[in-house]
Order: structure tokens, then C-alpha cells, then sequence
């Protein structure tokens, strides 16, 4: 019923697009997975706040990520073997996998701007949260301990913050110590270089930049890698999945 | 000769970032700078007052350091087990009250400097932090609507796909 030649152009064109989206599935997977991982540990700074889709997103995307593929490959088999209800189903799922992988895109995007499109969010839960009782306490204590000693950064926009506002640490400690001594340079043995030197705030004995540029950037890099990596896959699976479309019709 | 008016002999002021501090103004205490080399080993005393209390007043807090062969020496700490070097950069005065305002001024022999008026910082609540949602960045604007449309755009075309297909047959 239909022309051989257009259909047999057709069915070469949905194989290699297949072919082409077998891999980009794979590799959302395999970015996903690293997502999820987490090297920089900075997930407690999520998590306590409630805000943490970019990880959920991650997962989403692990698994629509290495199921793209799998119903990529057999898209390949539906469309050698000229078959329309081999195609209606490569279509359905497609579609089922497709708005899965839109929803981690979407949430991950929100979540990111939920947590740094300002630094007031991290700001207001290292007040808080930071030399407290509990869990959450902990948690974040330790997330930014970690932090201050690798990137060599002190508070979120910068030591001020710790004189500026009240805070969790403030009640425990009192004023003596300004800032948490993990804002001041320590030798190689760990022992601080100078106490009184950091406590008055000198700034050759303690570090004065902001820890909100590192977290925002890996913060940031994480959701590019879910969000923006995922949009290009969808919109390669879009014109996959009209052509498709277009196939089953001729068929 | 009389004057009729004071003159300030020497300057003092708050210690700033170029001094190599992170800030000057904490919220119980204040950083100076220190009266000039050429009045050494006078002993220094500071008054100060709260705008509504009385007069405070510190004798002999320190004396005068001596003038270095090289004014302004630049140290750095160093950070070795062999040495540790400093340099003096000014005085701390400790015990004030949050966010007022205070006028100090350093008296040394027969010379006085000017009055500085600062005050300490006010401490803000952490909990008055606004940490909703700031403004929606781009990406997030076009990677919602480009999504969204692109889903329902599928979502139609796949209807219509077997409609077409079924009342095809």
C-alpha cells in the first residue's frame, strides 16, 4: 500500500535515530549515576532543607536514562521487522518514558534555583543548623566543616555573616570566637596557625572568601548535567518519536 | 598664640579590610588603629562613652610601640615550626553593647586625637532571612515551557496517530 522506496528511506533513518538515541540513553544513565554519587558530598545541604529533586531527579533519570535504551533497540527491531503493533508499542512506552524524563528535568531545575539562586537559603540553614543538636545538626556541621577546610572558605558570603547575624553557634559558643575555628588556616598537623590572630579576624591567619561560589557551582553542575543533557535528549526524542509517528502511519 | 579651636595631634580610626582585618566592627568590641610611632613609650589611654552614658575611661591600656626601621613593615605569619612573625596592626576595645553608637578618643601625655564616632554592629535574627524561592532563573523558564509544550505537542500526535489509524482500518 505504501511506496517501498519512502518507507524503506524511513525505516533507515528511525534505525540510525535509534541507534543514535540507544547511546544518549546510555549516557544520561551513566551522568545520572554520577549525579547520584555525589563526590563533592554536598547532599545534607539539600536534604535538610527539604529542597533536594536535583538528586531525585538524578535517580528518575538513572533508570528513563537506561530505559530509552532498551526501548530504543527495540524500536530498531519494530522498524526492520515492518510491524504496527510492534511500532504501537515502541510508541506508547516511549511516550511513558519521555514525560518521566521531562518531570526530572523540570524538578531538578526548580530545586537548583530553590537552593542557590540566592545565597539566602544556604545562608539561613548554616545559622541555623550549624553546631546544633540532632541529626540535621550534625549533618550540616560536618558538610561544612569539610567544605571550609578543602575550598578554604569561611561562611556563606564570608566570614561577616557569623558577626552579622545570630546563629546556633552564637548561643553555644558565645562571642568569644567570632567564627568556627575551621575558618582559620591550619598548619600541616592540623593545629591552628594562630588562634587570637583568626578570633581578631586577621585576614593572613584565616580565610575571608565566601563557601557559597563553590556550593552554588557544584550545585549548579549537577543539575546542567540532569536538566540541560536531559532537555537535549528529549528534544532528539521528540523529532524520533513524530517520525516515528509518521512511520506507523505509512506502514 | 591661643587657639580657638581644638586641633587633633593625630588621627585615629577603625581598622578596614586594606589593613589587613576582616572587618573592624564586631558586635561587642571595636578595632582601632594605633597612635604614631613618634609618641613611643608614652603610655595610652582611651575614653570613650556610649551616646547616652557616662564617660568610660582606660588608663595606661598600652604604651606607644617604636618606630620600626622600615615604617610600614609588612609580615607575613609565618606558618613553620622554626618562626612566627607579626606585626601590631591596633587595639581592641571589648565589653560594648550591640549596635550602639560610641565616641572614642586616645589621650597620650598631652596630646589627644580626634573624636571617633562609630558604632558596633546591630546583630540581626537569622530566622528573618527570606529563604523563598528567589526569581526564576532562565533556564528554568524554557526548559519548563519547552518541555511542557512538547509533551502535550507528543501526547495529541500520538492520539491522533491511532484514531487515524483505527478508523483508517
Amino acid at each position: 500500500m505504501a511506496d517501498g522506496k519512502g518507507t524503506t528511506c524511513l525505516m533507515v533513518i528511525l534505525i540510525l535515530g535509534n541507534i543514535f538515541g540507544a547511546a544518549a540513553g546510555l549516557a544520561l544513565c551513566a551522568l545520572a549515576i554520577w549525579v547520584a554519587v555525589d563526590e563533592y558530598k554536598l547532599y545534607p545541604i539539600s536534604g535538610v532543607s527539604g529542597k533536594d529533586d536535583i538528586f531525585a531527579g538524578a535517580w528518575i533519570a538513572i533508570f528513563t536514562g537506561f530505559a530509552f535504551f532498551c526501548m530504543c533497540v527495540f524500536g530498531i527491531l519494530a522498524a526492520a521487522m515492518k510491524s504496527r503493533a510492534l511500532m504501537l508499542t515502541y510508541l506508547i512506552l516511549m511516550l511513558i518514558i519521555y514525560i518521566f524524563e521531562c518531570a526530572s528535568c523540570i524538578t531538578a531545575v526548580t530545586h537548583r534555583d530553590y537552593l542557590v539562586g540566592n545565597s539566602n537559603l544556604v545562608k539561613k540553614q548554616m545559622l541555623k543548623y550549624y553546631a546544633a543538636d540532632g541529626d540535621s545538626g550534625s549533618r550540616i556541621t560536618l558538610t561544612w566543616n569539610k567544605v571550609m577546610k578543602e575550598v578554604e572558605c569561611c561562611g556563606t558570603d564570608g566570614p561577616v555573616d557569623w558577626i552579622e547575624y545570630n546563629s546556633t553557634f552564637r548561643e553555644m559558643y558565645g562571642t568569644d570566637y567570632p567564627w568556627p575555628t575551621h575558618c582559620c588556616k591550619r598548619k600541616n598537623n592540623y593545629e591552628v596557625v594562630n588562634v587570637e590572630a583568626c578570633k581578631n579576624g586577621q585576614n593572613t591567619t584565616m580565610f575571608t572568601k565566601g563557601c557559597f561560589n563553590h556550593i552554588e557551582s557544584v550545585f549548579s553542575r549537577y543539575t546542567w548535567a540532569i536538566s540541560w543533557y536531559g532537555f537535549a535528549v528529549l528534544m532528539f526524542m521528540f523529532w524520533l518519536l513524530i517520525l516515528a509517528m509518521v512511520y506507523y502511519l505509512i506502514l | 598664640n591661643d587657639s580657638l579651636f581644638i586641633t587633633c595631634e593625630f588621627q585615629v580610626s577603625l581598622l578596614k579590610e586594606s589593613d589587613g582585618v576582616v572587618t573592624g566592627r564586631f558586635a561587642d568590641s571595636l578595632l582601632l588603629s594605633l597612635p604614631p610611632c613618634d609618641l613611643a613609650t608614652q603610655s595610652v589611654t582611651l575614653e570613650y562613652n556610649n551616646t547616652d552614658v557616662s564617660v568610660k575611661t582606660l588608663v595606661n591600656i598600652f604604651k606607644v610601640l617604636p618606630c620600626q626601621l622600615r615604617r610600614d613593615i609588612i609580615s607575613t605569619i609565618e606558618n613553620n615550626a622554626q618562626f612566627t612573625t607579626s606585626r601590631n596592626l591596633g587595639y581592641q576595645v571589648t565589653n560594648l553593647t550591640t549596635g550602639s553608637t560610641y565616641r572614642l578618643q586616645y589621650v597620650v601625655g598631652a596630646e589627644k586625637s580626634n573624636i571617633l564616632e562609630v558604632s558596633t554592629r546591630q546583630v540581626k535574627d537569622h530566622n528573618q532571612i527570606d529563604s523563598g524561592l528567589p526569581a526564576r532563573s532562565g533556564a528554568m523558564v524554557v526548559i519548563t515551557v519547552i518541555l511542557s509544550v512538547s509533551m502535550l505537542i507528543l501526547l495529541v500526535a500520538l492520539i491522533v496517530t491511532v484514531a487515524h489509524s483505527l478508523g483508517g482500518d
